[in-house]
């Protein structure tokens, strides 16, 4: 059983060394408010309601790592988007009513105080009860959407993408105004005492715009953030769930401590490549299926499991994590077995090991 | 292929909106819209699908020479081009669910390879989808989701599609892989652009 605390374990984990167990950052968001009946509207918006749902989901789960995090609507909200809250599912956009309607919107972005939006502030508020009552113990993580996707709330994915193409100059406007903003977000997260920032730039790879694209408009403006993240002394979480992410063009930007991922990286042959690659210098964190937490018995879930530690744990530098937030509307049975697998990550390999003997 | 065609179909590859706009009005004086699909059309379709295949091109690039297609398809025939081939499908997204990019790319790739497409938007109730599918017979019915929490309605879509039409059901999107999509009864699935129309051809030839 453990013998560390979570805290302790992370932070060997970070440094490449020895721990009892594998740590597991369940990304548990929205299924939380589960435990307390609390609606998806309420989560968002109240920081009492998100914070009391994700302490008890993690007490239930048993993972490691609080991601602090609410929805992806959060940034885009105080700049003035107008957001649905819908009671089964999670808040998005209204996208019939974008904040930019033409590429000359871009530019009128007006730039706007975190700590006094009423949804980055709620957030804010959340990571400093999140920090108060756990802090200690376990690692909170603070999160920020990248600016292009911030962006994209605003205008709507498509119409940006094809901004990027035919308005460039609009575009970077807005980025410029957009960015502003989010560096003075991740500052006032670390005066709140997060552990870390997890910065999330979707369009960083295939499900996005090209590699060179995203350098121009989003590396160079999440180096920002990573810079204010760097100078604040906290860890720097990269995460990406696309389509075989950039994990090259990641790190020459902002060289994460941690690249959080759902796919195998762009230019590697593998996952041996993959942690060769990348994973000695930064600690990989996935990239169990959200599809199989969703659909999956327990016990495949365990599985999984124990073959991406197999995969990837050799040498530490792993944190077993879903390729992207726990789906939202299954139970948490799955979370509670991605921990068991790391717990007894020994007698199921040995089972499973057997169990392949057996059947060869 | 005349140089105009060709012309035609290289600024939609390489999507120039400019010189679109500036070649359609030329087109129908010169080329029947069969000429236009057969040489200009679909060969842009078919390089435009390969680049991005290739990984050469990203989604923007997709999508801006989609966008054109779509414009272009629009200006020569008034609207009335689509059903080029004798195909027709019927394409939404699942309620609960309001990220259409997805599908709107599947919307222009049919289009351009001259599919009837009757577009059912996003947030789609699965009444809606089944009156539809019952009184437009289509061949084939796909529905996009980018989420978990739409699920249970995927399955209850496409089983009252299949029951109330007879139409084959093709899902994509996100958080939908192969297996899912089993689950789900889906008769197919598409993993990406790239691939839309040979899973197509398969689920109709099946």
């Amino acid at each position: 059983m453990d013998q560390l605390t979570s805290m302790e374990r992370v932070l060997l984990t970070l440094k490449g060394e020895e721990t009892d167990r594998i740590p597991v950052c369940s990304l548990a968001i929205g299924v939380a408010r589960q435990m307390t009946g609390a609606s998806f509207p309420a989560f968002s918006t109240d920081s009492e309601v998100a914070a009391e749902a994700m302490l008890y989901a993690n007490r239930m789960v048993g993972d490691d790592i609080f991601l602090c995090f609410t929805d992806l609507s959060v940034e885009a909200a105080d700049f003035g988007q107008e957001i649905v809250y819908p009671t089964n599912t999670t808040a998005h956009p209204n996208y019939e009513n974008p904040l930019i309607k033409e590429p000359s919107d871009y530019g009128r972005l007006q730039r706007v105080a975190p700590s006094s939006g009423k949804r980055m502030g709620a957030y804010l508020d959340v990571c400093s009860k999140l920090v108060q009552k756990v802090g200690q113990e376990q690692p909170v993580l603070g999160f920020v959407y990248g600016p292009l996707g911030v962006l994209g709330m605003m205008r709507g994915m498509e119409k940006l993408y094809m901004d990027v193409l035919e308005h460039p100059d609009a575009v970077k406007e807005g980025l410029e105004i957009v960015t502003d903003v989010l560096v003075q977000f991740v500052k006032d997260q670390y005066s709140r005492g997060v552990a870390g920032v997890c910065v999330d730039t979707l369009p960083a790879s295939r499900s996005g715009v090209a590699p060179d694209a995203w350098e121009e408009f989003e590396g160079i403006y999440a180096a920002k953030l990573a810079s204010a993240i760097g100078e604040s002394g906290i860890l720097l979480a990269h995460h990406g769930c696309g389509y075989s992410p950039y994990f090259k063009e990641v790190k020459k930007h902002i060289n994460p401590a941690v690249f959080s991922f759902a796919d195998l990286a762009e230019g590697c042959a593998s996952f041996d490549e993959l942690k060769q690659t990348y994973g000695r210098d930064a600690t990989l964190m996935g990239y169990v299926p959200t599809e199989l937490l969703y659909v999956g018995t327990p016990m495949e879930v365990v599985r999984e499991c124990v073959r991406q530690i197999n995969l990837l744990g050799k040498g530490g530098k792993f944190i077993l994590a879903p390729s992207c937030e726990y789906p939202p509307n299954t139970s948490l049975q799955n979370a509670r077995a991605m921990v068991t697998a790391a717990q007894f990550f020994d007698r199921f390999n040995a089972e499973f090991a057997e169990d392949e003997r057996k059947a060869a | 292929m005349s140089d105009l065609l060709e012309q035609f179909k290289r600024m939609i590859v390489e999507k120039n909106r400019a010189e679109v706009c500036a070649l359609l009005p030329e087109l129908p004086k010169n080329h029947s819209l069969d000429e236009i699909y057969r040489q200009a059309v679909y060969p842009a379709m078919n390089e435009v699908r390969d680049l991005f295949k290739a990984r050469k091109v990203g989604v923007p690039e997709l999508l801006l020479s989609l966008d054109l297609v779509r414009q272009s398809i629009d200006g020569l025939s008034q609207g009335s081009a689509s059903g080029r081939n004798d195909r027709h499908v019927i394409l939404g997204v699942i309620e609960g669910d309001v990220h259409d990019m997805g599908k709107n790319i599947v919307h222009a790739m049919y289009q351009g390879y001259g599919y009837r497409v009757t577009d059912l938007g996003k947030n789609t109730p699965v009444a809606r989808f089944v009156e539809v599918a019952r009184s437009e017979k289509p061949d084939l019915v796909g529905i996009s989701t980018m989420m978990s929490t739409t699920v249970d309605k995927l399955k209850d879509a496409i089983a009252a599609i299949k029951r109330e039409s007879g139409a084959k059901v093709m899902v994509g999107g996100a958080f939908i892989n192969r297996e899912i999509a089993n689950r789900v009864g889906a008769d197919g699935y598409a993993d990406s652009a790239a691939t839309l129309i040979e899973e197509t051809d398969s689920v109709l030839a099946g």
